[in-house]
């Protein structure tokens, strides 16, 4: 199917929180160490505006509760401070992208607030700084412009389970603030011509380009938003994309819905005459014994059912837009978002236990004709007048042109209404930080990686791809890449220390090797102070706690490396005292000298002299 | 930079759409402002994101259209909301409560209209009819206690002409300062008097302001007590806020909402979102009118005792014509009176009738005489004031009313020890520590 698309990928930078010292941490069973409560109010954009999609959202929750870490989270992220300055590696990481994709830099960041509130940011903005521009992109055999690269920070993550459907409904929405604050980088593509298929392998394509940086990974650490559109259609943004191998599936349905919408536009523009006759009333005396369950209990509960008369739309309601949605879904889902109940309609009937006789009784009540449809609500005795006044705008928006909106991709590939698109009302600058003065020496070491993709990594330092794989697996490849620069060590050394004795000691002992010590022993093989068989040696001392340093290691167990000479007398002795095979040798070297020197180098002195002997 | 450039800087104004050559590609947007300093010009792109570009990389610089020409209303004040038979007052003295960003350029406007307030706090018109007073438009760090006689007044005149609860809105920083001033300056008082800020700036969604407004309303107009208080947040949620006395509240934290805390005192109330004040201690009852005394005599210097510290800011204080001082002094009223330059000042300080007010640094706590002997040796000074579990602020606050109406060494100490307006006590309670 032929769509316009344009990306907007999130990745989350491995690194701490960009506006305060914190480390985040993902809790995903544990609850808030506390809570607090937060009432939001619309707030101004530019000259004064409510933005669009901001009083959207503050009539939808008002009322936010968030649970607070103690190890994750400090007043910043409550804010209950202002921001401090921008963390360094997130600058690094976001520079090293920029420069991959070739975008024209900024040296000075404007952080800018843009409002969001939905309550994901305990402030009522997100931070927000363009580091670069007019960047591209290889994706296999196409190259993508790429419109704009920031650096920002991520919200809070909403807190769902079926123990707060019902808090939700009365407008209050919990999030957890573990993740608020987590540096991300967002890439914008420009819009393209393109179709589902490419679409997806662009999407994985990227994926993997993300790997090669020092970014965080698993699920939830790449978020992708697509905006896309047909020819008639307009823009919708699809966020939250499960699985991107299934990408391809969403679009089509997403197109195929714009289609259905566009067509249902030109052949039936005559409805759009009949939405300002709507009325709602009150029917929920006559449905007291409905055969349907749920408006029984709904009604005994203290709800009301509002229905109404929807002239000529028999058949429209039912009308299929894409798999599993029907034109009354799309009412339903915004009426739902907006004031938290969904509508039904008499061409889904009979069902939810309405038979064809009650729907007949509706219709009479309604004095519905034969092209008549009609449908109902559940909801308060209040909302009465909100619901049709909803009902109507969307009937109006869905008639007039495909809206144009931000929509949810649900896990059957089918999309659902979220809300508007934001404008540019949404952004104005963060009055808490000057503009940033991007350190000179971060911007010319991040410059190497100016074009940087797997294929130029393998080349310029002559990595193989397997040994790409494996770093990349670890997620070791850009700290790998400058100890290559710093020590020059042969990568055969740095994998088997950064990846094989990584990962022994983590399936081992469960201990994370980290970067500072990984270093460390590195630079003391580079000088020729350990021995390579060390490192494993030092790690598991550390993971056991013999001591807290390399260096305490080091000493307790005497693990300087043995000079060459020493370790050839050593051997010479051995031989003579009749030690012939390689395997004995060595665990005799061992006894005598642990981990102060290398097999490699003994069996290499070994062969030697038994060879010569 | 290119002259022609440079030139065009010159005659750029905000919101004029120009195209930018910077590192050798293309951007339009809107001229924001041009950073002379840094030598920077910052550009807002359709996207609503500015972006800095360094003057050294701007090849060519093209202008495209001029701004569209906006009515501006520089510097005007907006006049006073004024209604007929208004149930509330809410008189704006300026602050973060009232400064408004500038989206475009960042800066903050001080002054924003009365509808403002509406909009920020809706739920402000429930509680009757609301007039706004726009008093003047300062940071509380610039408020003077001639700004708190102006504030007074204009409280005084609402509540003649039937105003049944006052709302003041000021900066927070020196707040406490100023309702401690207002609960000498309007006693007794006939309606509440409630003064409130916003710790959080209005742009946010997440914003005090709302809630305070709210809150403050509720209480001016539902409240049964006749006092000057503060109605700032109780906690970090959007759920309640105390009312707490004037004179008995420090700001004690730089940014968290509920940095208003009572001192060596309980929170009066507590005011909720859904309308229901809850009492916590007991209030001053309402009086059958209001009485307003605006003389001050603002000559007061406030000092802090610090280690090594000698007689002559004291010394310098009295000659300056400083009418009267107060002084925090360590733990008990401690002042390092080993140092001869320091007795020296106090017996010229008592010379000179200019009486010093002793209060303590450690917020908590009363000052006392009895303790050490060198408190007593200080205390013989006739000139010296301990004034217990009085705040230091609303020493300075009321000193500075006291001297308004006498410079009587003897008539000053017996005012300053006497409680006027609740605003000291000879018990401490175990409950009011850190609240």
């Amino acid at each position: 199917m032929k769509v316009r698309c344009g990306f907007e990928w999130h990745v989350q930078i491995n690194s701490g929180k960009l506006f305060c010292r914190c480390t985040p941490k993902i809790h995903e069973e544990k609850k808030g160490d506390s809570e607090i409560v937060r009432v939001f109010r619309p707030s101004f954009g530019e000259s004064g505006k409510i933005d669009k999609s901001a009083e959207f959202e503050t009539g939808t929750a008002k009322r936010i509760v968030y649970q607070i870490f103690n190890d994750s989270d400090c007043l910043v992220d409550i804010d209950e401070e202002p921001p401090h300055e921008p963390d360094k590696t997130s600058q690094e990481v976001a520079f090293q992208i920029a420069n991959a994709l070739n975008a024209s830099l900024f040296r000075k960041l404007i952080f800018m607030r843009k409002t969001i509130v939905n309550g994901s940011n305990t402030s009522g903005f997100q931070r927000t700084a363009i580091i670069g521009l007019n960047g591209k992109f290889k994706a296999g055999k196409s190259t993508i412009g790429i419109a704009s690269v920031a650096l920002e920070e991520d919200s809070a993550r909403e807190e769902t389970g079926p123990n707060l459907e019902a808090e939700k409904t009365e407008k209050t929405v919990t999030y957890k603030l573990d993740r608020l604050g987590m540096p991300l980088i967002e890439i914008a593509t420009d819009v393209m011509e393109t179709d589902e298929n490419e679409a997806k392998s662009i999407a994985l394509a990227f994926g993997r380009f993300t790997r090669l940086f020092n970014v965080r990974r698993g699920i939830g650490t790449i978020r992708q938003d697509v905006n896309l559109s047909i020819e008639g259609g307009s823009r919708v943004e699809l966020k939250g994309f499960q699985n991107i191998r299934e990408m391809d599936k969403a679009i089509i349905n997403e197109g195929k819905r714009q289609a259905s919408l566009i067509k249902i536009e030109k052949e039936k523009a005559y409805l759009l005459n009949n939405v300002d006759s709507i009325r709602l009333q009150d029917l929920s005396e006559m449905l007291v014994n409905s055969g349907s369950n749920m408006v029984k209990n709904a009604l005994r509960d203290g709800k009301a059912v509002f229905g109404g008369k929807l002239r000529g739309f028999k058949g429209a309601l039912g009308t299929e837009l894409s798999e599993n949605k029907r034109f009354g879904t799309e009412i339903s889902d915004y009426l739902k978002v907006k004031e938290g109940c969904g509508v039904i309609h008499s061409d889904e009937l009979p069902a939810y236990g309405i038979d064809d006789k009650e729907k007949t009784g509706i219709a009479t009540k309604l004095e519905c004709e034969k092209d008549d449809a009609f449908l109902f609500s559940i909801c308060s005795i209040q909302q009465g007048g909100a619901v049709e006044e909803v009902i109507k705008k969307r009937l109006r928006e869905l008639l007039t042109a495909v809206p144009a909106e931000v929509r949810v991709v649900n896990s059957d590939n089918s999309t659902s209404f979220l809300r508007p698109l934001g404008g540019k009302d949404r952004m104005y600058v963060e009055t808490d930080l000057p503009i940033l003065e991007v350190d000179e020496r971060l911007l010319k070491e991040a410059s190497e990686y100016l074009g940087f993709d797997a294929e130029t990594i393998k080349e310029k330092y002559g990595i193989s791809d397997e040994f790409l794989d494996l770093l990349i697996g670890v997620n070791k490849l850009s700290q790998a890449v400058k100890i290559r620069e710093k020590l020059k060590l042969p990568f055969n050394t740095i994998i088997s220390v950064m990846v094989e004795d990584y990962r022994y000691i983590k399936r081992k002992f469960g201990f994370d090797i980290n970067e500072h010590d990984e270093e460390n022993v590195l630079a003391k093989i580079a000088s020729g102070y350990l021995a390579k068989d060390a490192a494993r040696f030092i790690f598991e001392g550390l993971a056991l706690k013999k001591s807290q340093s390399v260096e305490g290691i080091i000493n307790r167990y005497s693990l300087q490396r043995k000079d060459r000479a020493t370790l050839e007398a050593e051997i010479k002795r051995l031989i003579s005292s009749g030690f012939s095979r390689y395997d004995t040798l060595i665990t005799n070297l061992r006894d005598k000298f642990g981990f102060s020197f290398d097999a490699s180098e003994a069996y290499e002195i070994a062969s030697k002299l038994l060879k010569n002997g | 930079m290119k002259a022609s450039i440079a030139q065009l800087l010159k005659s750029l104004k905000l919101g004029d759409s120009i195209e930018v050559m910077f590192n050798k590609r293309i951007f339009h947007g809107e001229f924001i402002r041009r950073d002379a300093e840094k030598k920077l010009v910052i550009l807002k792109l359709k996207s609503g994101y500015d972006v800095a570009m360094g003057e050294e990389n701007v090849s060519s610089m093209k202008l495209i259209s001029r701004a569209p020409i906006t009515k501006l209303n520089h510097g005007k004040e907006t006049p006073a909301f004024s209604i007929e038979n208004s149930d509330l007052t809410l008189i704006t003295t300026g602050g973060t409560i009232s400064s408004k960003i500038d989206y475009k350029t960042g800066g903050v406007s001080p002054t924003v209209p009365p509808e403002y307030y509406f909009q920020i706090a809706p739920g402000l018109k429930d509680y009757g009819n609301v007039e706004v007073n726009t008093l003047m438009s300062k940071l509380s760090e610039d408020i003077a206690p001639s700004d708190w006689v102006k504030m007074a007044k204009a409280a005084y005149d609402a509540i003649n002409r039937g105003s049944k609860g006052i709302i003041v809105t000021t900066g927070t920083d020196t707040m406490h300062f100023i309702s401690s001033a207002l609960s000498f300056m309007l006693n007794p008082l006939s309606v509440p008097v409630v003064f409130t800020g916003a710790q959080r700036s209005l742009d946010r969604g997440s914003t005090d302001a709302s809630t305070n407004l709210l809150l403050s309303a509720i209480a001016a107009s539902k409240w049964e007590g006749g006092e000057s208080v503060i109605c700032m947040h109780a906690n970090l949620n959007d759920n309640y806020n105390f009312l707490l006395r004037g004179n008995r509240t420090r700001k004690m934290h730089s940014e968290r909402r509920d940095a208003f805390r009572p001192i060596n005192s309980m929170p009066l109330s507590e005011v909720h979102l859904n309308g229901d004040i809850i009492d916590l201690s007991p209030h001053r009852p309402k009086s059958g009118e209001t009485v307003l005394n605006t003389k001050i005599d603002d000559k007061v210097v406030m000092l802090l005792s610090y280690p090594g510290m000698k007689g002559a800011p004291i010394q310098d204080a009295v000659s300056g014509g400083a009418h009267g001082i107060v002084i925090e002094g360590t733990g008990f009223g401690n002042l390092p009176l080993s140092d001869k330059s320091m007795r020296d000042a106090l017996s010229y300080a008592n010379k000179k009738s200019v009486p010093v007010i002793i209060t303590t640094q450690t917020v908590y706590g009363p000052t006392s005489t009895f303790v050490y002997s060198r408190l007593r040796e200080l205390s013989k000074f006739k000139n010296v004031i301990y004034v217990g579990n009085m705040l230091s602020e609303t020493a300075f606050s009321k000193l500075i009313f006291v001297l308004g109406q006498t410079r009587d060494i003897e008539k000053v100490r017996e005012n300053m020890l006497r409680s006027v307006a609740g605003e000291i006590g000879d018990k401490n309670e175990l409950s009011e520590f850190l609240i």
